[in-house]
Parts: C-alpha cells; sequence; structure tokens
C-alpha cells in the first residue's frame, strides 16, 4: 500500500510531472507565472479541479459507457471550473481577476483530461484522487518555481515582497517566460537523469560484487 | 429495430447517462450559482473601497439607472460616464469613465476617477484606478500606480483647475521602465483610452458640480 502510494506520488511530482517532463498545460505555465502568487494560485485551481474530477470519473467508470466518456468527462470537469470560477469571484476577487480567461481554460487543460483518460478512468477512488493531489502538486510546483524565478528577475519582488530594485523588464514578458521554462525543463531532466544515473551504477555494483561473491 | 430492443441497446444507455450526468451538473451549478451570486451592489463597493475611504453606502448617485448615455470627445476621443456618485457633503465625487474604442485594436479601458470638488469647480484630482479593461490593451499591465499617480501630482494641477485636458502624461524620472517610456511618450492607443477616461471624468464633473451650486 505505502509502496504504491509513493509510486503514485513520485510519479505526479517527479517522473511523470506535468510541466518539466511531459510539457503539458504551457498555456497556463507560459501566461500564469510572471507572479510567484498567480502561479500558486493557478496551482491550487488545477490541484482542485484535477482531484475532484479524477475522484467523480473513476467512481462513475463502471456506469459512463466507453462510446461517451470523453463528453461526459468535460461536461464533469466544465462543472467543476464553473464552480470554482463562482468561488473565486465570491471570495477571491483579486485572484479571479488576475487569473482573467485562464481561469475557464482550465476546462480544456490537457493535464485534467489526461490524467481523467489515463489514470482515473482505470482504477480506484483512492488511488485516482492521489494522482490528482500529487500530479496538481506536481504542476503547481514547477509553476511556482517558474514564477519565483519570473518575478525575482522580471521585477525584482517574491511573492509580491520587493527585494531589490534591480529588474529586467524581459523576463516579464513572454519571451522570457519561454526562456525560462526551457532552463528549468533542462535542468529539471538533467537532475533527474543524474539521479537515475547514479541509481543505475550503484545497482550494477552490487549485482557485480554478488557476482563475484558467487564467483568465490 | 424495435422499440424494446432500443430500450435495451448501448445507445440508449448512453444518452440516459449523459443527460443524467448533465442534469445532475445542472442542479449542481444552480445551487452553487446562488450561493455565490455576487450582486451589482457587491461589485460596486468592492470597486469603490479602492478609491474611497468613506462609507459607500452613505454615497449619492447622480447616474439613474434610466439616464441617457452621457459622453465626452477630446481630441478624438470618446469618454463614456457609467456611473458616478459624490460624497454627502459634495466635496469628494467619483466618477466611472470608459476611454472608449480609442484603446489598441478599438479597445476600451474604465478607470475610476476621485476628485475633489470646491465651490463648485473641480479642484484636484485625488486618485485614479484602472477598473477594467479589453484584452486587447496589450500595455494596461504596464500603467502603474506611479504612471496613474501623475495626474494627481502638483505640475498637472493647472490642466485639472485651468479647464484643460490631459493628451499625455510624462512619468517622473524614477519610475522609468521601456514600458513605461512608450506610455509616457502617450504613443500608445492604450494610454490615449487613459487620457480620455480621465478627460471625460473632468469634464463630466466640471459640468455637473457647477449645476450643483446653481
Amino acid at each position: 500500500m505505502k509502496n504504491r502510494i509513493g509510486k503514485i506520488a513520485l510519479n505526479g511530482l517527479i517522473f511523470d510531472n506535468p510541466t518539466f517532463m511531459l510539457v503539458l498545460g504551457t498555456c497556463p505555465t507560459l501566461a500564469m507565472t510572471s507572479k510567484a502568487l498567480d502561479a500558486f494560485g493557478m496551482g491550487v485551481s488545477v490541484i482542485f479541479v484535477l482531484t475532484l474530477s479524477n475522484i467523480i470519473i473513476s467512481a462513475l467508470r463502471k456506469i459512463i459507457p466507453n462510446t461517451v466518456r470523453i463528453p461526459a468527462y468535460i461536461v464533469i470537469i466544465a462543472t467543476l471550473v464553473t464552480i470554482l470560477k463562482l468561488f473565486l469571484n465570491k471570495m477571491i476577487p483579486d485572484l479571479y481577476s488576475s487569473m482573467g480567461t485562464f481561469l475557464p481554460l482550465i476546462v480544456v487543460n490537457c493535464i485534467i483530461l489526461g490524467r481523467a483518460e489515463a489514470f482515473a478512468s482505470k482504477n480506484k477512488v483512492v488511488d485516482s484522487m492521489l494522482d490528482g493531489i500529487f500530479t496538481g502538486a506536481g504542476f503547481m510546483f514547477a509553476l511556482v518555481i517558474m514564477g519565483i524565478i519570473r518575478e525575482f528577475l522580471g521585477a525584482g519582488s517574491i511573492f509580491g515582497l520587493q527585494i531589490m530594485s534591480f529588474k529586467i523588464s524581459f523576463f516579464s514578458m513572454p519571451m522570457g517566460a519561454f526562456i525560462v521554462y526551457g532552463l528549468c525543463i533542462a535542468l529539471f531532466v538533467y537532475i533527474i537523469d543524474c539521479v537515475q544515473r547514479s541509481r543505475r551504477i550503484k545497482k550494477a555494483r552490487l549485482l557485480h560484487a554478488d557476482v563475484l561473491e558467487g564467483k568465490e | 429495430m424495435k422499440a424494446k430492443e432500443f430500450f435495451k441497446s448501448n445507445s440508449f444507455r448512453c444518452i440516459i447517462v449523459l443527460l443524467a450526468v448533465t442534469l445532475v451538473c445542472g442542479v449542481i451549478l444552480a445551487l452553487c450559482n446562488d450561493l455565490f451570486y455576487v450582486s451589482d451592489r457587491e461589485m460596486f463597493e468592492r470597486s469603490i473601497v479602492k478609491i474611497y475611504d468613506g462609507d459607500a453606502s452613505q454615497l449619492i448617485d447622480l447616474i439613474p439607472d434610466d439616464a441617457d448615455e452621457i459622453k465626452y470627445t477630446t481630441y478624438n476621443c470618446e469618454a463614456l460616464i457609467l456611473d458616478a456618485h459624490k460624497s454627502p457633503d459634495g466635496k469628494i465625487w467619483l466618477v466611472q469613465s470608459k476611454g472608449n474604442k480609442c484603446g489598441y485594436q478599438n479597445g476600451s479601458v474604465t478607470l475610476w476617477v476621485n476628485m475633489s470638488v470646491e465651490n463648485g469647480a473641480l479642484a484636484a484630482i485625488n486618485k485614479i484606478i484602472v477598473d477594467s479593461y479589453d484584452s486587447s490593451q496589450t500595455l494596461i499591465g504596464s500603467i502603474s500606480e506611479a504612471y496613474l499617480a501623475e495626474y494627481s501630482s502638483e505640475k498637472y494641477g493647472d490642466i485639472v483647475t485651468g479647464g484643460g485636458h490631459f493628451s499625455n502624461v510624462k512619468m517622473s524620472a524614477e519610475d522609468t521602465t521601456d514600458a513605461n517610456e512608450a506610455l509616457a511618450a502617450g504613443a500608445t492607443y492604450t494610454s490615449k483610452a487613459v487620457n480620455a477616461a480621465v478627460n471625460g471624468a473632468m469634464d463630466f464633473v466640471r459640468e455637473y458640480a457647477k449645476e450643483d451650486v446653481e
């Protein structure tokens, strides 16, 4: 059980990270990361929609016929996004207005439909819920990292807190978003590659030591 | 296919499932819409709290809902007056003004302008905030509070009290990013829409504050 949860968590956060490894949800990633707080808001919104949509779709997976599964998923996801939109407009109007058109566009975010199709429609409710939480957290983690870098370089602040007067406006603009996104992907993939390589070497050494012991 | 066969078929099941999903979602949305409904008054108070320190419930509404459209034109740019309120003592006027179709790609920018009135004449612009704008206004994000504060600065006092209009607004030296310099030159359509909205708000107060005294 623990092993299964760990695997789902690691996949969602690192090995199948939707932003840095699968390069999904690129539009909100580029548009919502000029400020770390906006990036965090978008990340939390996606966690909410992804977790609930995974739970509902997994619970209904035996009821919804295969031929109409996509329209049914879209109706469920659109309902959740609309509820989120109404809630934010009422409770957190500043975040609602800063998210603009990207809030309703969560409906067509390929991460959400992708996880519904690839995971929730084939797995149990609890596993689907965990997948939603960890994949959403992976997306939020990526957005917040990019938001911190872009806000720090582009506005000299982090989460709205002014740190330095020096700023490079380029990083607040779309070109800066693409550059930061590319560099983050490269760095993330390089770190994971290094970790996996060192694991493989360690495994090979252990295997080699076992073989030598067997010979003796 | 006979009717009995149809009711047992997969097609019928698909229709029923889709209808059921849509119906349940519709009911949930109706309940949420009722629960999270934001009234016009709440929207107004949200906007007004950013520009007015006093009690918003005491403000006097100056434009009835069925009033004719009020518009002013300066430098070939049109401003529509959407809403206006004054404080109970008549010294503070709050005007919601829209720089109409003279922004980028014929877009619009709507502002709230807080102004002081003395003896029936416009005395000063106290504060300006951006209320809403079209998505086509690409430079709107560069319109900082510092830029809007320039309209209330002393160097433009003569324009405000002397019956003049803004054509462009120069930034102070300490806030000159590339985008702000573009705005400062008055060369962008977005800044023209902002100018038009401010000019319209001033013209409205000049006209109606005088009538108020008379």
